[in-house]
């Protein structure tokens, strides 16, 4: 995987969303990096199914551990982020 | 009595004069005696636990695997340890004969040998949920603690990861009045535990009524046999049967249905952890197939989410010709939905007669009724009209036609009745109150005899809070009196959504409704709230009252409403004091009859998961 910036995260995580969540709009800017998880409407079993997508589309492992403290999209793009990176 | 209103299984109930009398139900005999078979089984296969994770083509053989002796010197380990307190420096009892202590129920071997080990202990262990990923870190400390309060609980056992949640917010003095115990310092062997006598024991089952706080179902070590007893005579049980499970340890589904099932009867069990199964959930399909399990159990949504979400690629070369009985409950049956995941699965050797109903709640320990093994689902059509006034009657026409799934008849020992409005015997044909008494319906609720009084009659009936009729001598569910929510096999109180609701400004104070309406493509409930707000609001303003409810809803009950309406004063039913009247709105709703002004109708969009 090339190296992928956090913006680039944000802005695929909205899309990934979209997409376990129908009915959600994908665009650019639909999710706001600092708004909690829990303010835009993500409830646990959903939070499962996103996880997943995203260790799928960007060939990552993110531990329990870690996924309970990425509270936000931002956090978790960065996090995404830094792992693709490594 | 009207025979029609009563139901009983032939040649298995107990006499009448002797309410919940059977030979199941004596308290004898040691703990240890009824949850291992070690004795008779030590090194054959007890527990399997696949990895949460999909790691490659092994991942199916990975994981851990317990036999009979090793799980029975664990849980001794972890008794003693929890007895007299972990050798951590702390040194104090975590546990107490007799008292409740929190479980953090991940599905892995220290939290079930902790489970076990705090029976053979005498104490009760109350499995709740382990915090999730990404969402309701803070909500999960918050309802954890205000649990362990509840209850009573004299510990949190759990996880490492939890309890480090847990411990961050504890100040130091409330810490040492509620230890917490990570199971991965529980010893893997000890002594056995002295006088581990099955009377007055068991465990506690964590259940959501209509109020904010969950409620804590007694289920002594009686239940739980006569129960098991029950669940594998009523599957056509023998002990060659494999049981293979994705169901959290802290669901009854997944405690009593699978896991005190399998102890009980010394069946081979595979546990696959339910973040494996939401996050890919062919998994269970696999594990199902690559251990050749013969019964396993699911919430209604989950075979329909399984059709959606399967992919073709994964489905391939699955063999699922072992399975015998696919439970299928823990909320309304939607038989349409179900059948697509017969059709995916029927080239991949699933038998059609495999889906197998179910109808139970944890106050009768888990299961109620059973469909007849091998059958599949079968639907009965009847007059929406005809049960809207109480009346089991076929439909006038299609449109009137709803079609319910038969539930089947009540398991050995169990007795089923339906009364009417008054408490008395139902007369035939009409719907009634579901009311169950036998040996695996509950003492109590822990802790709260007013509660236990309003549930349960001094002759032992339990009042289900569900509405029924028979049909061709099997019970039917046609609805619920108790107001309670129920959400991808979850139960939800509607008191939650509704302060929820009403801490939107804008809202009238006392008037929001939140009930649960079938989804033919989920084949779950979703959530609804209606509330008012004032006449001269304008539409602008509604618009977003309606979002902010939905988005306050989600925060505090972890679920998002399927629609929320917003309505004039005086819209929502409510009884003479002013109460909301929950049943009547949703059949109002239902009916199309609370309209809300036109174009301010909010949408909050498909429910996650299993959606198209």
């Amino acid at each position: 995987m090339p190296s992928i910036d956090a913006e680039a995260v944000l802005r695929e995580l909205a899309a990934l969303l979209a997409d376990v969540e129908p009915g959600r709009t994908g665009g650019p800017g639909s999710l706001p990096a600092d708004a909690r998880w829990s303010e835009l409407g993500l409830d646990s079993a959903t939070a499962v199914e996103l996880l997943a997508r995203v260790e799928e589309r960007f060939d990552v492992v993110i531990p329990e551990e870690d996924a309970l403290h990425l509270t936000t999209p931002g956090a978790l793009a960065r996090f995404v982020a830094r792992q693709a990176r490594s | 009595m009207s025979p029609s209103a009563r139901l009983r299984s032939p040649g298995a109930a107990p006499p009448a004069d002797r309410p919940g009398a059977s030979a199941w139900a004596e308290p004898e005999g040691d703990v240890e005696g009824l949850y291992f078979a070690a004795p008779r089984e030590g090194r054959r296969r007890a527990l399997r636990f696949l990895p949460a994770r999909s790691t490659g083509l092994g991942d199916l053989e990975g994981g851990l695997e317990l036999d009979h002796a090793e799980l029975l010197a664990r849980a001794r380990g972890a008794a003693r340890a929890l007895l007299r307190g972990v050798d951590d420096g702390a040194g104090a009892a975590a546990v107490r004969p007799g008292a409740p202590f929190l479980l953090v129920a991940a599905t892995e071997p220290g939290v079930v040998a902790a489970f076990l080990g705090g029976l053979l202990a005498g104490a009760r262990p109350t499995p709740i949920a382990p915090p999730a990923g990404l969402v309701g870190l803070d909500a999960w400390v918050e309802r954890t603690l205000g649990t362990a309060r509840a209850l009573g609980a004299t510990a949190v056992v759990g996880p490492r990861l939890a309890l480090e949640l847990l411990a961050g917010t504890l100040p130091s003095v409330a810490a040492r009045d509620l230890p917490l115990v990570d199971v991965a310092t529980l010893p893997l062997d000890g002594p056995p535990c002295p006088g581990a006598g099955r009377a007055g024991g068991g465990y506690v089952q964590l259940t959501s009524g209509s109020t904010a706080l969950p409620r804590g179902v007694i289920v002594d070590h009686a239940q739980v046999a006569a129960n098991a007893t029950m669940i594998f005579a009523g599957s056509g049980g023998a002990p060659d049967d494999r049981v293979c499970s994705w169901l959290p340890l802290y669901h009854d589904m997944g405690l009593l249905g699978t896991l005190l099932f399998a102890l009980v009867h010394g069946l081979d069990l595979t546990l696959l952890p339910p973040q494996a199964f939401l996050a890919r959930p062919a998994r269970w399909l696999e594990a199902l197939s690559r251990h050749r399990a013969t019964l396993s159990p699911a919430p209604s949504f989950a075979y329909p989410y399984v059709a959606h979400r399967a992919r073709d690629a994964e489905l391939a070369g699955l063999d699922l010709s072992a399975w015998r009985v696919a439970y299928c409950g823990a909320e309304p049956i939607h038989a349409p939905s179900v059948r697509r995941f017969v059709e995916r699965l029927a080239p991949h050797g699933l038998r059609p007669g495999t889906l197998f109903p179910c109808y139970g709640l944890a106050e009768a320990t888990l299961a109620v009724t059973f469909g007849p093994v091998g059958r599949g689902l079968r639907e009965v059509a009847l007059s929406r009209a005809g049960l809207a006034r109480g009346e089991v009657a076929p439909p006038a026409d299609p449109d009137d036609a709803t079609a319910l799934v038969l539930n089947g008849r009540p398991l050995p020992g169990l007795e089923l009745e339906l009364r009417d409005d008054d408490g008395g015997p139902c007369a035939a044909g009409r719907v009634g109150r579901v009311f169950v008494r036998g040996p695996s319906v509950t003492p109590g609720y822990w802790g709260d005899p007013e509660g236990t009084a309003a549930a349960r009659d001094a002759a032992g009936w339990l009042d289900t809070g569900d509405l029924g009729a028979l049909v061709d001598g099997e019970l039917v569910v046609v609805g619920r009196r108790k107001d309670v929510l129920i959400v991808r096999g979850r139960n939800l109180p509607p008191t939650e959504l509704e302060w929820a609701a009403q801490g939107v400004p804008g809202v009238r104070p006392g008037s929001a409704a939140a009930f649960s309406v079938p989804d033919a493509v989920q084949g779950t409930e979703v959530p609804v709230v209606v509330c008012e707000v004032a006449a001269d609001t304008p539409a602008w303003t509604r618009g977003a009252i309606a979002a902010q409810v939905a988005e306050h809803v989600l925060a505090r009950a972890g679920v998002r409403p399927r629609d929320v309406l917003l309505l004039d004063p005086g819209a929502v039913p409510k009884t003479t004091s002013g109460k909301v009247q929950r049943a009547r709105a949703r059949a109002l709703y239902l009916e199309g009859g609370l309209a809300a002004p036109a174009g301010v109708e909010h949408d909050g969009g498909p429910i996650p998961a299993g959606a198209p």
